[in-house]
């Protein structure tokens, strides 16, 4: 359960994945990879994805961490894609979090490849 | 520390026909198990029946094992990481004390297993009725095994049903207070509904109900979970709680209110915590209990309480009201609620559309408990539903405690499955499933205890600072002495700012 399912899954998926340590809210530690934006405005651009889950498959992500920041910092708002972005100085500061529940995660396989699929989703515009 | 023992029903029933005798003599077997490990009692969660083969045990009034049997179960609890528990029956009621023969059995496994497993033998002993007595053999010494018995050994399924070790759970004394309770179930079932120890999660409008009713039942031994405080927007739903009460946490004033009305012989046991489930103290005094009580509108705790049910064996009475205006605001425009039971057997919180999982991530992640991010989600967000009254509350404390008696007596041995009731109807609706869906990941956590809730502890920030700003002396010292008075200090004008600003 949480990152040892998350980074055993992206290392079958062929990612080369980072573990960053987390405390407090952020229990668990983070697992990162880098991820190619395969569509929209960024499209071919290399970022870094960090995520947060210590009971998943159970419980998805609520959202990727990203670095670069992309966007600006809007926290308030329901709109995606420039709505609901927050700096959180985790793992580091140099990711900016998009909380983005992935809504449907019990009618999903509940693996990593699903999130990814939903992941590749959030930078088509 | 407390010792019990926890099975389903499929278990104690494969466990009971092999060893229960037409004959009339004793049997024997072996069983693995996992650890199931509350703030004060350490439970063994029998994971695996493995019966005696052919030649495995020689059953002559008495009965023997052979060591080719043991090898196997030591090599299936070597494989499987778990402990090994010795189980024989005996050929008369009730709970079982110990032969002499059965003592110097067990002292010698004792040694084999621990080495083994690293774990202590749990050994249990059936009695003709199928009730059932269990110890755990401790190391305390080099060669010292000390024998604890067990309080409680509580088996699971459609029915909750418990037994008590009369010595550490004594019999309780019912006057003329409880006199028209028990006339309507029987002092027996009152015995063992009442040595229960039953914990609340949630003390809100149904819990407030839900822990005056089961004081009304005769429930003495209460666990209070909950790190809200008291608001005025509370007080026209919370249960007993008047204007005083404002800016205390609920627990506190809750027990108060209970203990104010006490009402038989014996002593109130209330633990009351103003803790979320999610933080190692509240999540830790929940798995001290036999039977739990989600009075929770969240996700987070739900999907908690879920993976509680099934790993640890205790079953959840949960459930739900689900109320909206018409849309011309002027009026109700429908409200129902409805409770179910949730562990092995029967269907999950989950497969019952009680929590989604991106909703526990979205709680985890801290925005629910934001103004301002609450304010923007839509009014469909089950954060933005409508709100329950206190006679709604009441309609659904019913139903839950309804739930709760029906586990525990199962009259003319009828399963109680979810039930809502429709306001607008007036109806009760039962057509439910009652099972999990077939890839159901809560069920096939089914006894895996620790292994699970090891990894559901968090810190929670929210329930943090609703200590850090409470008034309550008892929480005041217990934040000063667990984080020094400096750092208690600092942590609270920081809280206090946040509040400022959260406003």
């Amino acid at each position: 359960m949480g990152a040892d399912d998350i980074k055993q899954q992206l290392e079958a998926q062929g990612y080369q994945v980072q573990i960053y340590p987390g405390n407090g809210a952020y229990a668990g530690g983070f697992v990162s990879f880098k991820f190619c934006i395969p569509h929209g405005q960024f499209m071919g651009q290399e970022v870094e994805i960090a995520l947060n889950a210590p009971q998943f498959p159970l419980v998805p992500p609520s959202g990727p961490y990203i670095s670069p920041h992309l966007l600006p910092v809007r926290p308030f708002g329901q709109q995606h894609p420039l709505d609901g972005i927050h700096a959180r100085n985790v793992p580091t500061p140099d990711f900016q979090y998009w909380s983005r529940p992935y809504n449907g995660w019990n009618e999903s396989e509940k693996t990593i490849k699903d999130y990814l699929c939903f992941l590749r989703t959030l930078f088509d515009f | 520390m407390e010792y019990s023992v926890a099975m389903t029903e499929y278990r104690h029933r494969l466990l009971a026909s092999h060893l229960i005798r037409k004959d009339g003599q004793e049997d024997l077997c072996f069983a693995l198990y996992r650890l199931g490990s509350g703030e004060n009692r350490l439970t063994a969660l029998i994971s695996e029946v493995i019966l005696p083969l052919s030649g495995d045990r020689q059953v002559h009034g008495n009965v023997s094992f052979s060591a080719d049997y043991y090898d196997r179960v030591s090599s299936l609890a070597l494989q499987k990481q778990c402990g090994v528990c010795f189980l024989h029956s005996h050929p008369s009621a009730g709970w079982q004390g110990m032969s002499q023969d059965d003592i110097r059995a067990e002292e010698m496994l004792a040694p084999r297993v621990k080495a083994m497993t690293d774990l202590p033998l749990v050994g249990m002993t059936i009695g003709n009725d199928g009730t059932w007595s269990a110890r755990f053999w401790v190391k305390e010494a080099p060669r010292t095994y000390i024998r604890y018995f067990c309080a409680t050994v509580r088996v699971l399924g459609k029915a909750l049903s418990m037994s008590f070790y009369d010595k550490l759970v004594p019999s309780r004394n019912f006057g003329a207070e409880f006199s028209r309770t028990i006339s309507a179930w029987g002092s027996q079932k009152q015995q063992q509904i009442s040595r229960l120890k039953v914990g609340i999660v949630g003390l809100g409008s149904v819990g407030s109900i839900v822990a005056e009713a089961l004081l009304k039942t005769g429930i003495n031994n209460l666990t209070l979970i909950d790190f809200d405080t008291v608001e005025l927007k509370n007080l026209d739903r919370l249960q007993g709680i008047g204007k005083t009460s404002v800016g205390k946490a609920k627990v506190f004033e809750i027990r108060n209110r209970l203990k104010s009305l006490s009402i038989g012989d014996d002593e109130l046991f209330i633990n009351a915590l103003p803790y979320s489930l999610a933080e190692e103290t509240g999540l830790k005094a929940a798995l001290d209990c036999d039977l739990l009580f989600s009075c929770v509108d969240r996700p987070w705790p739900r999907f908690l309480l879920n993976c509680i049910a099934y790993s640890h064996l205790i079953p959840v009475i949960d459930g739900g009201i689900d109320t909206n205006q018409n849309k011309r605001h002027n009026n109700l425009d429908q409200a129902r609620w409805k409770a179910h039971v949730a562990g092995p057997g029967r269907r999950c919180l989950c497969c019952l559309g009680q929590f989604v999982p991106e909703d526990v991530a979205l709680e985890q992640s801290g925005l629910l408990e934001d103004p301002n991010y609450i304010q923007e989600l839509s009014k469909d967000h089950f954060i933005n539903r409508g709100e329950n009254v206190f006679s709604f509350s009441l309609g659904l404390a019913g139903l839950e405690m309804q739930q709760f008696l029906s586990l525990n007596l199962q009259p003319r041995g009828q399963y109680y499955g979810p039930k809502e009731f429709n306001f607008n109807s007036g109806t009760i609706d039962s057509d439910f499933k009652f099972e999990c869906e077939d890839d159901c990941a809560y069920n096939q956590m089914e006894g895996l205890g620790d292994q699970i809730t090891n990894g559901l502890i968090a810190s929670h920030p929210a329930a943090e600072s609703k200590r850090l700003l409470n008034v309550n002396s008892e929480i005041l010292i217990d934040n000063v002495v667990k984080t020094g008075l400096w750092q208690y200090v600092k942590r609270r004008i920081k809280a206090l700012i946040k509040q400022k600003n959260d406003y």
